[in-house]
């Protein structure tokens, strides 16, 4: 049986990773996977206390985040799509028409 | 194995109800008959907002204040952050009607989304279940990252949809770990039983507890646009088209804030001293990168941003107080969000109404000489202006009261001295542009830019309505105010 | 009659909106109508003074309606009518009218007329507020009002850069006093729990000695703010650049003043902390000899009038400070008689010469020799003059002279001796500006020359009863010297000063030598001595000025010669001015000036090349696939000192340095909670 200890492990760490993707990717597109990273690795996190305190809110937390998460990517990949369309271009760091 | 069937109080629920079938019906209207008049979805939008918002005033919040196991929750405080959310919702879609460059947009998909928003701040405010807490910050922020990007021809529009998304997801990634968290240490979701269990085996010292609780703090600060999670708020606020920009200074505001308040109300107490300190030094660097930020600004949605942005940090001192245990500081959170939605949607209105077709005044210098091209126009901004800063005799300087004599109460030394401190930093800024109004020559503007179009009415609504609002509020605001103290009581 | 005391605020009130809506309607009927609504104010306001004057008097409070509850707090819009706010009233609505009036005729034609009046009358509403009220929030709503109106009307001229510039300047002057008068609120309610007056004062007793003198300290720095002390007094004489009606009415006799009235209506907190008195009476002590001596060598005629007034504030707050309320209050009456008619003259005789150059216009170098052309303004300045230079029987002797006497007897000597010799100064300069515009020859422009001719009734009418006032309005009601009937009248408002035994028995002395004086005796005790002293200061300034001025006209360009040095310095008015600009407002500029050098170079530098934050975050990991972009990493170098700097410098437009920052403040955050 795997301990707790590993998916909270797994879970820490792909929020880790998902969270240095988001900072470091200049691709808007990866940096969208790296958000969904995250809020998979929250889903670990949630099934894994589920089954630690035998209580299925955990596990229907993680459905609902299933399903926003693929709320966020449709919104999300929309809003690339009309980036694109307008300015040709993928990347965040070119973005800063908007500053200080 | 039966599953019982959750209670459900219909009454308690309608207003949710009617907006959510409101906003399918006027997303399906569109779709099937897209020719119809644009006034008419907007009067139907209108209509919506007013039933539910008088639903939930016939609502008398009762003993029975949980549905479905906690998860819609209706109280006095809900019925309150209602009607706000409510109000902040029919004042935006009054400036969306009134604004020219949202004439092209198709009607339905824009109110349809108006209304989800709406809907998903009004399930955040009205909810003791973490889970929910969520799916209306989720249903709401998706559709006001849509809405910011509304016109898509304009670069700025698209930017400022990308950020928001970009960094409201990271955000929501935050809030959900620490969700996550939370549940791990106390293996409930439901903020009572949460608050139950700190008190019978304490976990309240657990780092997963106080590393979920802090990350929980990240994202609805991130919402609420606190220092240091506020940079995305004047980049998104000057990109969206300024009827959106209304409505997103108060509306998920009021959401997210009453979230906090609930979160705060069943764990503050017993979620240890660090927290006071992390408040106090969120609301410092909050009001303070607002207010110091806001002095240099050259467009006025941007400036009006950065006041946003500094009045999150007047209310995060209610915050403080309220972890305090303060009853006063609930009540004068709610009647600071009253004055400060109208406030600021009236600011937002007079920037709507003063704009021509094809081109916004939002350089601050286009308001030079306004006092003597459009005088009724510059007389609400200069009103709302003194009220933002706060100086009697309107409803902004009642409010400030309230909520700085809150912190007083509860022992706070330093924070209202620096919240004293910023509201007067403020007044510079705020006064600015009432100079300018007033003090200066027009500019080349065009001496009457064509407002007198359909907009004009719903405009002129709008500003009545808030001008009224905010005086009303600074010279008779003890019967509010009490209505506000009363709506605090059946909390916990 | 007392009951009616909510109409004195309601007939401005009615004013302004007429005016301010109807303003292009109602066009040169606005003055008429504002002065209508003044003298409306005023009527009510003599019909309460006659009730207190001649009936019981005692301590009336006019409810209106329950304004703000939290809680235990509870703050009314409640008017007080005492001895106190009456005399304020008659004050406020008397010199106000009369000077709505002045102001019909001597705004006549202005393309902003409506909008003067507007502006008027909220300042009258505002100023009747802060009087009327009867706690600390009422009274901060007219604080601040009277503020914004007084900003409003000092830039009214607004295409003049100068006169914006002054309304800026007193803006930012008053911000800092409003800012220590809120903290001074907020810790009296803190410390009493209430911010009604009488609440506060009968829990005053019970305050230490250390929270009384820091609220008087706090409050005191507001009255510093409106009532231009020292250092905060650098709008004063800037805020001449309004209309003269204005510098007559809020400059000089009602608005600056509130920080006055202020630390009298607080007097029962004050004599709790009498370390807040002291400071208060040095201050108006070298408020008055410091402003003083910049009025001797003034060639602008409203500017001598400005530093005269700072001067006399100054003399209000030496009252203040060494305990003898009344006599500050009385010498604030007296001086918005002669104070608002000297401005009043100067206003006339600017009038008279708006055909001469702008640069001359106020300048009393060029003017000399008007006496025979405009007699009525000539002789009402001369009784203003007097009054001001304190000889007797006018109005100011009788309260300066109060004064003088209370820091001598209250051990003040210090403050004693500042105050005479600003005493001599003042009755120096008064009558150097009257003899360098009235008599000698005339130096006015020749071409202007024609055009001079006493200005209409309806500007010297007010004149004149102003005159009247600054020759009864200090005997009347001040003699005998600390015991008239303004003491009498004021002290159920005012608080006793504790310590001051020595003061009482001055009192005694004074009022024993005054009646015996009165009754002719004259013998030589220390309170004769004193008044005998004052005359001779108010007359040898005067024979000084007489003597340099019309004798010897060379004497003063001898002396210029002879100590150049000091002459430079007084007329640059202690280079004050200079000396915030190069420590205060360069350095600010200064900083202004590195921030847009900050983001033209840096910002963009790093913007350009790449989020800066990104790359430096990413050198630490190494895991990642890294484009880094070189010019950017040079931009952080530079240590960022200032908020501002900071708040913009995160601001930069990229994505992902505000994901940066918001990861930042969660470690921050993260670690207040793990590591504690």
């Amino acid at each position: 049986m795997v301990p707790l200890t590993h998916y909270l492990a797994l879970g820490a760490i792909l929020f880790l990773i998902g969270a240095a993707g988001v900072l470091m990717r200049r691709n808007a597109i990866m940096i969208l996977l790296s958000i969904e990273l995250m809020l998979n690795s929250v889903n670990i996190t949630f099934v894994g206390f589920a089954r630690q305190w035998a209580d299925l809110t955990g596990q229907v937390f993680a459905i609902f985040v299933i399903a926003v998460a693929a709320c966020e990517a449709a919104v999300g990949l929309a809003i690339l799509i009309s980036l694109n369309r307008d300015r040709q271009m993928m990347n965040v760091d070119e973005i800063n028409l908007l500053k200080w | 194995m039966t599953i019982p069937f959750p209670q459900i109080h219909w009454a308690y629920l309608l207003p949710v109800l009617l907006v959510v079938g409101g906003a399918v019906f006027v997303l399906m209207w569109d779709a099937f008959f897209p020719q119809r008049e644009r006034s008419f979805l907007v009067t139907l939008t209108l209509a919506v907002l007013a039933s539910a918002l008088g639903a939930s005033l016939a609502a008398q919040p009762g003993s029975e204040a949980a549905s479905m196991g906690g998860m819609y929750l209706y109280d006095g405080f809900t019925r309150f952050v209602f009607a706000l959310i409510l109000l902040s919702s029919f004042f935006s879609v009054l400036l969306s009607a009134a604004q020219r460059s949202l004439e092209e947009v198709p009607a339905g998909d824009y109110l349809g989304l108006i209304l989800f928003a709406t809907s998903g701040m009004m399930l955040m405010a009205a909810t003791r279940s973490l889970l929910m807490v969520f799916v209306g910050l989720e249903i709401f922020s998706l559709a006001l990252y849509v809405l910011a990007g509304f016109l898509r021809g304009q670069p700025e529009g698209n930017e400022a949809a990308l950020k928001y998304f970009l960094l409201g997801s990271f955000a929501s990634g935050f809030l959900l770990y620490g969700m996550a968290l939370i549940f791990g240490a106390t293996g409930s979701v439901d903020l009572m039983e949460i608050a139950q269990r700190l008190t019978t085996s304490p976990p309240s010292r657990s780092p997963a507890f106080l590393l979920g609780l802090g990350f929980v703090v990240v994202g609805l600060g991130f919402k609420v646009a606190a220092a240091p999670f506020y940079m995305w708020t004047p980049d998104v606020y000057e990109g969206s088209p300024t009827a959106v920009t209304a409505f997103m200074s108060v509306g998920p505001k009021v959401a997210a804030f009453a979230a906090f308040f609930r979160l705060l109300l069943a764990v503050g107490p017993r979620a240890g001293a660090e927290l006071d300190a992390i408040l106090w030094v969120m609301a410092v660097l909050t009001m303070t990168a607002g207010n110091v930020s806001a002095i240099w600004q050259s467009n006025i949605k941007r400036m009006l941003a950065y006041s946003s942005i500094a009045h999150a940090g007047y209310i995060l001192v209610a915050l403080a107080a309220v972890r305090r245990g303060s009853d006063l500081a609930t009540g004068s959170f709610l009647f600071y969000m009253l004055v400060y939605a109208l406030m600021n949607m009236g600011a937002f209105c007079v920037v709507v109404a003063a704009g021509a077709r094809g081109e916004e005044r939002t350089r601050i210098e286009d308001y030079a000489g306004l006092g003597y091209t459009r005088p009724a126009l510059a007389a609400a901004m200069a009103l709302f202006m003194v009220s933002l800063a706060g100086i009697p005799p309107t409803g902004g300087f009642v409010a400030k009261f309230y909520l700085f004599s809150a912190a007083v109460k509860v022992g706070f030394v330093w924070l209202p001295v620096i919240a004293v401190l910023n509201s007067v930093v403020s007044v510079s800024y705020y006064l600015r542009l009432v100079v300018l109004m007033y003090m200066r020559e027009p500019g080349e503007a065009p001496a009457r830019p064509g407002l007198l179009g359909p907009g004009w009415s719903y405009a002129l609504a709008a500003l009545v309505l808030a001008a009224a609002g905010v005086l009303n509020f600074g010279i008779f605001p003890s019967s509010f105010f009490e209505l506000a103290l009363r709506s605090t009581l059946l909390l916990n | 009659m007392i009951r009616y005391a909510w109409l004195i605020p309601l007939f401005p009130l009615a004013g302004v909106l007429i005016n301010g809506l109807l303003g292009s309607r109602v066009r040169d009927k606005a003055g008429h109508v504002a002065s209508l609504m003044a003298g409306l104010s005023l009527l009510v306001v003599l019909g309460i003074a006659r009730e207190m004057i001649l009936g019981p008097g005692g301590s009336h409070v006019v409810p209106v309606w329950t304004w703000i509850t939290a809680g235990s707090l509870s703050v009314s819009v409640s008017f007080l009518v005492d001895p106190l706010s009456t005399i304020m009233l008659l004050v406020v609505a008397g010199v106000g009218f009369v000077i709505h009036v002045y102001s019909i005729g001597y705004m006549h034609g202005d393309p902003g007329y409506p909008r003067f009046f507007t502006y008027l009358n909220l300042f009258m509403l505002s100023m009747l507020l802060l009087v009327m009220a009867d706690n600390y929030l009422l009274m901060f709503v007219g604080w601040e009002g009277v503020g914004l109106c007084s900003y409003l009307l000092i830039g009214f001229w607004y295409e003049k850069q100068s006169a914006s510039d002054a309304g800026k300047k007193a803006f930012i002057v008053n911000r800092i006093g409003d800012a220590g008068f809120l903290l001074g609120l907020f810790l009296i309610w803190t410390l009493t729990g209430s911010l009604s007056y009488a609440e506060v004062f009968k829990a005053a007793p019970q305050l230490a000695a250390p929270a009384a003198t820091a609220i008087g300290l706090l409050l005191f720095i507001g009255a510093m703010g409106k009532s231009a002390q020292i250092p905060l007094y650098v709008w004063l004489p800037d805020a001449m650049e309004g209309p003269t009606p204005v510098s007559a009415l809020i400059h000089a006799a009602t608005m600056v003043t509130a920080g006055v009235y202020m630390v009298a209506r607080t007097s029962p907190v004050y004599v709790q902390g009498p370390g807040a008195l002291e400071v208060i009476a040095l201050v108006g002590a070298l408020t008055a000899i410091f402003s003083a001596s910049i009025g001797l060598v003034q060639n602008d005629i409203k500017r001598v009038m400005a530093y005269s007034t700072v001067s006399q504030l100054g003399f209000m707050f030496m009252a203040m400070g060494v305990g003898a309320f009344a006599s500050g209050i009385f010498h604030l009456m007296t001086h918005a008689f002669f104070k608002g008619l000297l401005f009043l003259g100067a206003g006339s005789v600017i009038h008279a010469l708006h055909h001469a150059p702008a640069a001359q216009q106020q300048d009393m170098r060029y003017m000399g020799g008007l006496r025979s052309k405009m007699p009525v303004t000539y002789w009402c300045l001369v009784a203003a003059a007097l009054a001001l230079a304190g000889v007797p029987p006018f109005a100011g002797f009788w309260s300066k002279d109060e004064i003088l006497a209370g820091a001598f007897f209250s051990g003040h000597y210090v403050v004693w001796g500042l105050g005479t010799a600003a005493a001599l100064m003042t009755a120096f300069y008064v009558f150097r500006m009257i003899f360098m515009t009235f008599h000698g020859e005339m130096r006015v422009d020749h071409h202007a020359r024609e055009h001079i001719r006493e200005s209409p009734a309806v500007m010297t009418v007010p004149l004149v009863i102003l005159a009247v006032l600054s020759v009864v309005g200090g005997v009347l009601p001040g003699f005998p010297p600390d015991a008239g009937w303004i003491h009498k009248f004021l002290a159920p408002s005012l608080a006793k000063a504790p310590g001051h035994a020595a003061l009482d028995e001055g009192v005694r002395v004074v009022k024993a030598a005054a009646q015996a004086g009165a009754q002719g005796g004259g013998h030589g005790t220390a309170g004769i001595a004193l008044i005998v002293l004052a005359i001779a200061v108010a007359l040898g300034g005067i024979a000084l000025a007489w003597r340099m001025y019309l004798r010897d006209t060379a004497a003063p360009a001898r002396l210029e010669r002879r100590f150049p040095g000091l002459y430079r310095l007084l007329l640059n008015k202690y280079y004050v001015d200079e000396i915030y600009q190069a420590c205060i407002v360069e350095p600010i500029y200064r900083l202004m000036r590195a921030l847009f050098d900050f983001d033209q170079k840096v910002v963009d530098g790093a913007v350009n090349g790449s989020s800066f934050l990104t790359v430096w975050f990413s050198r630490i990991s190494g895991i990642f696939d890294l484009r880094t972009v070189d010019g950017a990493v040079n931009g952080t170098a530079g240590v960022i000192g200032f908020f501002s700097q900071l708040f913009k410098f995160i601001q930069s437009g990229m994505v992902q340095n505000y994901l940066f920052v918001m990861l930042l403040g969660v470690f921050l955050m993260v670690s207040a909670y793990l590591f504690r």
